[in-house]
């Protein structure tokens, strides 16, 4: 993510437009390079003298803000280690040499007749001891890793955190989807869930109208949904077809609109996003499943549901004759959280077919277990539903 | 299992309210119709409010929004209060336990908050500004109290019935823990009405509250802020009603340096391009954007930025000139069986003159364990010295110390009577002294004028 004062926009009538850098250009493309290389080559060697060397190349750059940016980007890539043994045992032992002898100075002492009473205690010089007294602050740590990444990666990241530097100034994001591959919504509305948003969806047979906020947002709370709103976006790329409104309010700048869509050339770093991974139970329980009444979809829409709540359903089925939909959604031993969310609004939800599926060991809780014997759209299962407890459920809707 | 009892719940630092009618919905403060989700909504700092209207109101309600019972909380030992604590803590029982408490330093404001947990029987939550003071919390309550007192932040993540942390991991944690706590106190309230940290006493449904502070009154107002997120001020009693009997007598001796020539010349020549770039464009700092204001216009032009390089220049002259360095030398040595804290402006100072020194430092960089390490030994009188910027401006209890130098520091009153603060906790025989030093003929002279406008300075020197 990019500080303010490195966001580069353009401000025109009341809309906020992110300068994005030429993945083209060869000067920028170059400062990219020489920045991860430098990391890359200066593994081991402290913070500070990475920086300098940093500031050394950003401040000969005639595009200073950009190449700044990029700097910042890089160094967030950096994992810096930790500090070399005895450095405080060290330091300790020092204070309580130079106590005893502070102790012991005269009225007239000059500061250098004290630092060399300190000299004659010490095995080093003072100019050594002085260089390694606080070997251990964050500026003197050393690299350890850079994670590192292709010129273009870094220019790719640059631009996007355009964009999410000024979405951290926004109230909400306002989201159309047209004709998605329903794998990515459902990814998208697992991020949102991860990123402790709110959504508003509506949907009509090929657009997807998702507004994005958080729940504090129209009670003139102090909480700020600006940095999860940005981290929701990071994946938004990830889309064919998107728009993205946002109001924005820089501090001392006029409220301006921000609009982003897929031509925009952005791209996520979140590469796994859009590969809708399905279980392997799953499948076997798509590839067995054979029912004259039943057809069965292992990659639904998701839900939404009443009080924010997003349901992202692990089954559905379609009965050939009635057309009535059930929804299938699994808790395992692992949802113990999500499980407690969805059974607490689980009395708003019901008005669709929606059956819930609990590993037995999250039953051992007796508020849960007290939820399951009076409900019958819930049901429980060990490790996972088999075919025949399926069908029983199914049964109940035929 | 669907009711249409009407039902609280927590939602992510805010409360939902379900099956309410609209009617009486209204009348409840603070509470909004939320069309996303088709269910009323408010600050879950609500929660006491809405809970009563409701019990008043004769209406059946289903509670899920608090996560917290009544706990037995028994003190250690018998606590026997001054007077001052003993009318303190009344005065808030009287309020509802809600409200806010100023003292002076060393007044005993952490033992008036044990009491207040041991009145009112609920999990708490106590919230500090720094790592030292969650340390010290967490010493104190631990005197007190026969549980394990929880600790979260300074690289320890333990959550227990009571649990001490910082206002930067409230901050963070709220919306997670905003229903487990019945009592919330926060520790130098004057921090709360910071934009970052207001969620805190918002998203907690705490319905008991307690500020305390030495210091309530902000020059942005913020105190309004602090009543209306933890209630009214209850007690408020200034460091001269308190010095002699409950403080220790102190001095002030305010110690004006003069830079050497180089210093002064450069000083003179950067303060004079400074000056010069303000008049120029008309830059108030009169004005609370002032500030801002005066960085954004250096940015655009490269006179501008000569101008800010040389707000910088000569303002580090004066917070470190070479003669401060001596004063500071001349003054250590008058005290050098007695236990001193140097107090600077910036941390890049305390550095260098631990460098010069070989004092040992506490500054935010400053591990807990090498925090803990240096005040047991300070305490101890093993070290005479400590270094320090701003960490342990406020509420750290050091009452061995009886020195304070202030070497640098800004024009702001509640820094300087926090500053003065640390070294009033009371000892028998004890005498304290504050030095200020500064650069004479310099605008440090008006900054030093500014941060004295407080009762504690007056007739002092």
């Amino acid at each position: 993510m990019l500080n303010r004062d490195l966001l580069m926009f353009r401000l025109n009538k009341g809309r906020i437009k992110p300068s994005f850098v030429d993945l083209q250009n060869r000067s920028l493309h170059n400062l990219a390079r020489d920045l991860i290389q430098l990391c890359d080559k200066n593994i081991g060697q402290s913070r500070q003298y990475i920086e300098e060397l940093i500031e050394e190349k950003t401040s000969r750059s005639r595009r200073k803000k950009i190449s700044k940016g990029l700097a910042k980007l890089v160094l967030d890539r950096c994992e810096f280690g930790e500090p070399k043994p005895n450095v405080l045992e060290n330091r300790l032992e020092l204070f309580s040499q130079s106590a005893k002898i502070f102790r012991k100075v005269k009225v007239d002492d000059s500061i250098e007749e004290y630092r060399l009473r300190i000299q004659e205690h010490l095995s080093q010089s003072l100019d050594s001891v002085e260089e390694g007294l606080f070997a251990d602050l964050k500026s003197r740590r050393s690299l350890k890793e850079f994670k590192g990444m292709s010129p273009e990666e870094l220019l790719h990241r640059y631009n996007l955190a355009q964009v999410q530097g000024l979405i951290l100034y926004a109230e909400r994001v306002e989201l159309t989807i047209e004709e998605p591959d329903i794998v990515k919504v459902r990814n998208l509305l697992r991020w949102l869930r991860f990123c402790r948003l709110v959504a508003n969806i509506s949907k009509s047979e090929v657009t997807w109208k998702i507004t994005v906020d958080g729940p504090g947002s129209i009670l003139s709370m102090q909480k700020k949904y600006g940095l999860q709103l940005a981290q929701f976006f990071a994946v938004v790329p990830n889309l064919e077809k998107y728009h993205v409104e946002a109001v924005v309010r820089l501090p001392r700048k006029p409220v301006a609109s921000l609009s982003i869509d897929s031509t925009s050339g952005l791209c996520s770093h979140h590469k796994n996003f859009g590969r809708g991974h399905v279980p392997e139970e799953i499948s076997v329980i798509a590839e067995k499943f054979e029912s004259s009444l039943w057809e069965l979809s292992t990659q639904p829409e998701p839900l939404s549901l009443m009080y924010d709540q997003i349901c992202v359903p692990d089954f559905r089925f379609i009965h050939s004759d009635t057309g009535e939909v059930v929804f299938i959604e699994l808790f395992h031993r692992w949802h113990r959280s999500a499980l407690t969310k969805r059974l607490d609004m689980f009395d708003s939800v019901t008005e669709q077919n929606l059956v819930l599926g609990l590993d037995k060991a999250l039953v051992s809780d007796s508020h849960v277990a007290d939820i399951v014997e009076k409900n019958d759209q819930i049901f429980v299962f060990n490790s996972f539903p088999s075919l025949s407890k399926l069908a029983k459920v199914l049964k109940g809707f035929e | 299992m669907s009711s249409k009892v009407p039902t609280i719940k927590y939602d992510r630092g805010t409360l939902l309210l379900t099956n309410i009618d609209d009617e009486f919905a209204n009348t409840l403060h603070g509470v909004q119709f939320d069309d996303r989700i088709n269910a009323y909504r408010a600050q879950a700092r609500h929660y006491r409010d809405i809970v009563m209207a409701l019990h008043q109101s004769g209406r059946q309600y289903m509670d899920k929004a608090k996560d917290f019972s009544p706990v037995r909380l028994s003190l250690k030992k018998n606590i026997s209060p001054f007077p001052h604590q003993k009318e303190a803590l009344s005065k808030w029982e009287e309020n509802g336990k809600r409200g806010i408490i100023e003292l002076p330093t060393g007044a005993g404001k952490t033992v008036l908050s044990v009491l207040a947990i041991a009145s009112v029987q609920r999990p708490t939550l106590v919230v500090v500004p720094t790592i030292d003071l969650l340390l010290q919390w967490e010493r104190v309550l631990s005197d007190h109290f026969n549980i394990d007192i929880g600790v979260y932040g300074g690289g320890r993540h333990e959550k227990a019935t009571i649990t001490v942390t910082t206002y930067d991991s409230a901050a963070h944690n709220a919306e997670f823990w905003g229903r487990n706590f019945g009592f919330l106190i926060c520790d130098e309230c004057h921090h709360l009405p910071a934009t970052a940290y207001q969620f805190i006493a918002e998203a907690l449904v705490a319905p008991f509250r307690l500020g305390v502070t030495a210091t309530l009154e902000r020059n942005d107002g913020g105190e309004f802020v602090c009543e209306e997120l933890l209630g009214s001020l209850n007690f408020s009693l200034p460091i001269d009603a308190l010095e002699g009997k409950y403080l220790a007598p102190y001095e002030v001796r305010r110690v004006p340096v003069e830079l050497t020539a180089k210093e002064r010349e450069e000083y003179d020549s950067s303060r004079k391009t400074y000056l010069n770039f303000l008049r120029s464009t008309g830059v108030s700092f009169n004005r609370p954007d002032g500030w801002a204001n005066f960085i954004m216009i250096c940015q655009r032009s490269a006179e501008g930025k000569r101008a800010l390089e040389a707000y910088r220049t000569q303002r580090k002259i004066a917070f470190s000139s070479k003669s401060k360095t001596d004063a500071l030398w001349n003054i250590l040595k008058s005290h050098r069986n007695d236990r001193v804290i140097v107090f600077t402006e910036d941390n890049e100072t305390v550095y260098r003159l631990s460098h010069q020194l070989f004092f040992p430092v506490i500054t935010h960089h400053t591990k807990v364990k090498e925090r803990k390490h240096l005040l047991s030994l300070f305490a101890k009188g093993e070290l005479p010295v400590l270094l320090t910027s701003k960490v342990l401006n406020e509420g750290v209890d050091v009452p061995d110390a009886n020195v304070g130098v202030v070497l640098s520091g800004s024009g702001s009153v509640r820094e300087h009577v926090q500053r003065l603060g640390r070294i009033l906790r009371k000892r028998p025989g004890k005498e304290a002294i504050l030095y200020e030093v500064y650069a004479a003929e310099s605008s440090e002279m008006n900054t030093s004028e500014r941060r004295r406008q407080h009762r504690a300075y007056y007739g002092k020197e």
